[in-house]
């Protein structure tokens, strides 16, 4: 059943991602493309020393408009992923069409979990097509010597993710991942039981959320002198400690998630 | 033989204060019967139909289907038309079609496309773009295509033209098979009487009546129509 | 023929004088095989376990007769359809004798408006043969 309720979850969202991802794309090599004939103009006028004011305010004017465009088509498609994940979540499991998911003949930990593999999926695909669009950018630029770079670059990510402090780094970095979606799913979850007002009930969960467990990391700091971030006390131990509270979020966040959806659907 | 609808001192309330939707509801529904679940509005007809689908917990009591507590095996024989659209509008009749084939066992696909053709419904349309009573119509067809155990209809005949009214009647009819229950509500008694083995009435969350149409023909003299309009007088 | 029906009286009971009535009529044929519950109760827009039920009453006045395996048939008794019809009629007339009774009209006066006679006719437009008749009922009282 899963493996079906994924099929759908992916079939809902992938065509949006897909053309954002295009849009990112094609303005990436844009200003790619821009850039380098800048550095070009640039390197001519060094050479020949002729200058023209105007064009140079244009074209200033128009790098910094496509720059601006390109980081906001960056924010963008980080926004616009968690939108698509959320709006997912919300609208099949907590809205109209709740009245059909929640009828299946399917548990609710298979609408969690599937609900999560594919909002992973969409945080992780959005991830490496803006990293791909940095390393594009970089290769038009850069020419022939980005490839060596690039190689040397990936050789040095994959010896990092295999000695032990890439693997905590990498570890934690994705139950991190898994942390943050299912507590934003959770907080659905308790907005649900709210009787009016859900969404805000959700935002308000959520926000409390954030504020308790901040509370809590103070506090283990302040008191126990346990620390949570990782890159400043690693190798000492720390990273255990976010581990250890991350998966304990993790469960509680799945299972009281699931139980609500099951024992206290409250669907309007 | 276990009732395929059982409400054992059922209640529900929606928050503390205020008047319980559900008040200690007494009722068992047998199978091979089609009944009207009949009540004006705000007397608590939805709330027991989404209780019996899991889409809202009980307070108190229990409510059972085929003899155990609503879950997952009660939802693979509970065919549920809810009082609202619940397809995701992207999605083409075909797909949704396909969809149902996924998750429901008992779907027959044949004969969900053979009423889409005779209600002349284009199975590549897009949902968003039916009307609204096509949609209604698409929900309906999908629905009586299991071969479920148990039917509940919310409102279906609410919002579609006299025609089609009939054919949805028709193919109730039709579908259900001697060891299936159709449970229909509604409030268009007069349309639905005929059809009906037996009636619930609910008033202010309780049951004020459960008999047979015919019993209460004979008992009353007049059609179950009037007698609802003379047990709920405004 | 339409199937029809009243909100004062059971629709079991109704369907089953339909039905009767279509069998006096000829639309089932003595020995013919009525359709199967389903599609009667599907033409007439009814529960399939109220047409059970009238079917099931026919068969019990003997009407109709049930063959385990292949269905229902119409009686090839003809006596019986005839004396069916002949019971529609009566109950037919009874109906209508009440009906035109509740109107003031006499048992004498009705039959007389059936044979369209026309003398009598005009002796009730001129009211005179309901003054005889309650001449006739003074007399009987006094006896």
């Amino acid at each position: 059943m899963l493996r079906k309720l994924l099929k759908y979850d992916f079939k809902a969202s992938y065509l949006y991602l897909l053309v954002c991802y295009g849009i990112y794309i094609v303005l990436t090599m844009g200003f790619s493309l821009h850039l380098k004939s800048m550095i070009y103009a640039e390197y001519q006028a060094n050479v020949y020393n002729s200058s023209g004011q105007i064009p140079d305010m244009i074209r200033t004017f128009a790098t910094f408009s496509l720059m601006l465009l390109w980081v906001f088509c960056i924010i963008g498609l980080v926004i616009l992923t968690y939108v698509l994940i959320i709006h997912r979540f919300y609208s099949n499991l907590a809205g109209d069409q709740g009245y059909l998911s929640l009828t299946l003949p399917v548990s609710t930990k298979a609408h969690m979990l599937s609900k999560l593999i594919s909002g992973l999926i969409f945080e992780f695909l959005t991830m490496l097509v803006l990293t791909g669009g940095v390393f594009l950018m970089i290769s038009i630029i850069g020419e022939g010597k980005f490839w060596t770079e690039f190689g040397y670059l990936l050789r040095r990510l994959l010896s990092e993710i295999t000695d032990f402090f890439g693997i905590s780094f990498y570890l934690n970095a994705a139950v991190g991942a898994v942390r943050g979606l299912l507590m934003i799913y959770f907080s659905i979850c308790v907005g649900q039981l709210f009787q009016k007002h859900k969404i805000w009930g959700s935002i308000g969960t959520f926000l409390g959320l954030m504020i308790v467990l901040d509370l809590l990391v103070t506090i283990g700091r302040l008191v126990f002198g346990i620390y949570m971030t990782m890159a400043t006390v690693f190798p000492t131990g720390g990273s255990w400690y976010e581990l250890i509270y991350n998966v304990i979020q993790i469960g509680v966040y799945f299972f009281l998630g699931s139980w609500i959806l099951e024992k206290r659907a409250n669907l309007e | 033989m276990t009732p395929i609808l059982e409400c054992r001192d059922l209640s529900k309330s929606y928050g503390k204060g205020s008047r319980p939707a559900l008040n200690h509801v007494n009722l068992k529904l047998q199978r091979g019967r089609i009944i009207g679940l009949l009540g004006p509005n705000g007397s608590g007809k939805t709330t027991l139909i989404k209780l019996a689908n899991g889409l809202l917990s009980t307070n108190e009591g229990e409510l059972l289907v085929d003899g155990s507590p609503v879950g997952i095996a009660s939802r693979k024989i509970v065919s549920y038309l809810p009082e609202r659209t619940y397809l995701n509008m992207g999605m083409t009749v075909q797909e949704i079609i396909v969809f149902f084939k996924d998750f429901y066992e008992d779907f027959q696909e044949e004969r969900a496309y053979e009423m889409l053709s005779n209600l002349q419904i284009d199975p590549s349309a897009k949902l968003k773009t039916l009307s609204k009573g096509t949609k209604e119509k698409v929900q309906l067809i999908l629905v009586m295509s299991r071969n479920a155990g148990l039917y509940i209809l919310d409102e279906p005949i609410g919002g579609v033209d006299p025609a089609a009214r009939d054919y949805i009647l028709n193919t109730i009819i039709t579908n259900y098979n001697e060891n299936a229950t159709v449970l229909i509500s509604t409030h268009l008694i007069a349309d639905v009487e005929s059809i009906l083995d037996e009636v619930v009435f609910l008033r202010y969350g309780e049951v004020v009546l459960h008999a047979p149409v015919d019993a209460i023909r004979e008992e009353n003299g007049k059609s179950v129509d009037a007698l609802f309009r003379e047990v709920f007088k405004c | 023929m339409g199937w029809i029906f009243d909100g004062s009286r059971p629709i079991y009971v109704q369907l089953l004088e339909q039905i009767r009535l279509r069998i006096v009529c000829g639309v089932y044929r003595p020995g013919e095989k009525l359709p199967s519950v389903r599609e009667l109760a599907q033409e007439a827009a009814v529960n399939p376990n109220t047409m059970q039920k009238a079917l099931a009453e026919l068969e019990r006045t003997g009407l109709i007769y049930a063959q385990r395996t292949s269905g229902r048939f119409v009686t090839e008794n003809e006596k019986q359809i005839r004396s069916s019809r002949l019971e529609i009629a009566l109950e037919k007339v009874e109906a209508f004798i009440t009906a035109m009774q509740e109107l003031g009209y006499t048992r004498e006066e009705i039959s007389a408006l059936i044979r369209q006679d026309e003398e009598a006719c005009q002796a009730i437009l001129s009211g005179e043969a309901k003054d005889e008749n309650q001449n006739k009922q003074a007399e009987e009282g006094e006896v």
